[in-house]
């Protein structure tokens, strides 16, 4: 069915299976409703404690990092609400495909993989958007932990949290590719998962960190992918339309560097195959 | 598992009979070589081997950088300074980072349900929980428990501890109750995949979850959260009461004076709680498999 698609040959023929491909992943996610109601559960527990143990905080003082209380409750709600959009961590099957050999049979379609992995992933984040972060902000804000951004913010946020999700997915892949040298990539998933976790923002937000710990995260992708478009919500970055301008900017500079480096990499390991296998 | 005789139940219940104890000893020499083997399989990958003990400690090494950039900020969370909170911290990740490396085969658990291959444990005259424990003990997952075990001396040498017998005690106890409390809610998810089939991440609430809360003091938390966490899923009362005693801290939620001394009966129930969900799952399976 797919290199059917792909017959049509050219790059929109390329689109259309990857619009395929995204809604193909999209509706296997919705068979596992336990599955979901028992993550929107723990999403939400951590949501509820993380929001108090940040709240404890401030005891005694009104802002830190530059954050006042109302900002941190929300940025732990809406950081809670995005995880699942804009993944840190997850086996995307690149590298068991690598290690099962089915990599082959699908270098041989005619469609671009990489591209294809990314529409796979994008209809999981587009799932999640309604199974989790919807819910999850309607959670946070029973709670009250949820101040709502300024209304003219929307778009750009909605934007932010795509390029965001882009650059998530990208940096699974480039974990999982190199396992066509690794032979197992475990130890580079939980070496970019540790990373990953404290720069993007999962376990305090990046404005508490010291200077230069913030100034290394400026130079790197993790932060781009999960904490910018938190940032925005609870208008940090956002006092004028420059600051926004800024933010899309540099996320759009790491997608675009990333899926440069995907190609690149998932090329030379194309080349590793073609050795190993003939 | 051995506990509670299943005679009433035509299944033949792998502990039935007399001889309990010899039987008992048997099984758990069984589960000795079957771990000795999965140990000598996991180092002949050195490399592998090494590289994922290195990831791994890099996540919970971040988790405490992260900890240190917040007391950068602030002199105390809820009342407790820094090196407190890094005890907490320690043990919540010891405790966890053990309990995960003994269980870790459950994971499997889901897959050996969905093809069937679980009636190789349970036809055998062994607990088949140890044979499945004992298929695999991840040792390069003990990234997470070293790591909690350096910051627990870490912050015990920079507190200043009045040291007594007394203190050793509970210090070893709340290792020892915290990796059975873990261990039990491990076996709880496991068990619930004999109903479900798959397995899902509701539990991560209590183990990850319940190791990120209590490396807080639980006074910052809510009531409802901190009843839950003493005394329902009691990952909180064995890691904060013990830290009471051995930090010599005055206890702001007016806990029970004898509290400390509950810290075993109430891990100890909590496992047998546990393994009752076990046995009925599995008695629920060879009900519905005929």
């Amino acid at each position: 069915m797919v290199t059917q698609f792909a017959q049509g040959g050219g790059r929109f023929g390329d689109v259309s299976v990857w619009l395929a491909h995204a809604r193909i992943s999209l509706r296997r996610q919705l068979v596992y409703r336990f599955a979901n109601w028992s993550g929107l559960f723990t999403n939400c527990f951590f949501l509820y404690f993380r929001a108090y143990a940040l709240a404890a905080c401030y005891a005694g003082r009104d802002v830190i990092g530059g954050l006042d209380v109302r900002q941190v409750v929300t940025y732990v709600t809406v950081s809670q609400a995005l995880l699942m959009v804009i993944p840190q961590w997850g086996r995307i099957g690149v590298a068991e495909a690598v290690r099962s050999g089915q990599i082959s049979v699908d270098l041989a379609r005619p469609v671009d993989y990489v591209g294809t992995v990314l529409a796979q992933r994008f209809g999981v984040s587009a799932y999640y958007l309604f199974a989790r972060a919807f819910p999850l902000l309607l959670l946070g804000a029973i709670g009250g932990f949820l101040a709502l951004p300024a209304p003219d913010l929307l778009p750009a946020i909605l934007l932010s949290v795509v390029l965001g999700a882009w650059i998530a997915h990208l940096l699974l892949v480039l974990v999982e590719l190199s396992s066509f040298w690794l032979g197992s990539e475990r130890g580079v998933r939980w070496a970019v998962l540790g990373i990953g976790n404290l720069l993007s923002g999962l376990i305090l937000p990046n404005d508490f960190f010291p200077d230069w710990a913030r100034r290394i995260s400026l130079f790197l992708p993790f932060e781009q992918t999960l904490y910018a478009p938190t940032r925005l919500w609870i208008g940090g970055g956002a006092e004028s339309a420059g600051d926004v301008l800024g933010t899309l900017a540099l996320q759009l500079v790491w997608a675009l560097l990333l899926t440069g480096g995907a190609q690149l990499l998932f090329h030379a390991g194309r080349r590793e195959v073609l050795l190993h296998g003939g | 598992m051995a506990a509670s005789g299943g005679a009433s139940t035509p299944a033949p219940t792998p502990t039935s009979g007399s001889g309990r104890g010899a039987e008992f000893r048997t099984a758990l020499s069984i589960y000795g070589s079957l771990v000795g083997a999965s140990l000598r399989g996991q180092l002949g990958y050195r490399r592998s081997f090494l590289l994922e003990l290195v990831g791994r400690l890099s996540v919970t090494g971040f988790e405490l950088v992260a900890l240190f950039f917040l007391f950068a900020r602030v002199e105390s969370i809820g009342g407790w300074t820094r090196w407190e909170v890094v005890y907490l911290y320690g043990m919540a990740s010891l405790c966890l980072g053990l309990a995960e490396a003994l269980t870790a085969s459950l994971d499997e658990l889901p897959e050996l349900i969905r093809t069937g291959r679980i009636d190789y444990f349970l036809v055998r005259p062994v607990p088949a929980l140890l044979l499945v424990l004992g298929r695999d003990l991840e040792l390069r997952i003990l990234g997470r428990a070293i790591q909690g075990a350096f910051a627990l001396v870490f912050a015990l040498v920079q507190l200043d501890v009045a040291w007594s017998l007394l203190i050793a005690g509970f210090l070893t106890l709340s290792v020892l109750a915290g990796v059975l409390v873990y261990a039990s809610v491990f076996l709880m998810a496991a068990a619930q995949c004999f109903w479900t089939v798959e397995s899902t991440e509701m539990f991560n609430a209590f183990t990850y979850g319940g190791a990120q809360l209590t490396a807080y003091p639980l006074g910052v938390y809510p009531g409802w959260i901190r009843v839950a966490f003493l005394y329902l899923v009691p990952v909180g009362f064995v890691s904060y009461v013990p830290a009471l005693v051995v930090l010599g801290k005055s206890d702001p939620l007016g806990l029970l004076p004898w509290a400390p001394w509950l810290v075993l009966p109430i891990a100890l129930a909590f496992l047998g709680a546990a393994l009752l969900c076990w046995k009925l799952g599995t008695r629920r399976y060879e009900g519905a498999g005929g």
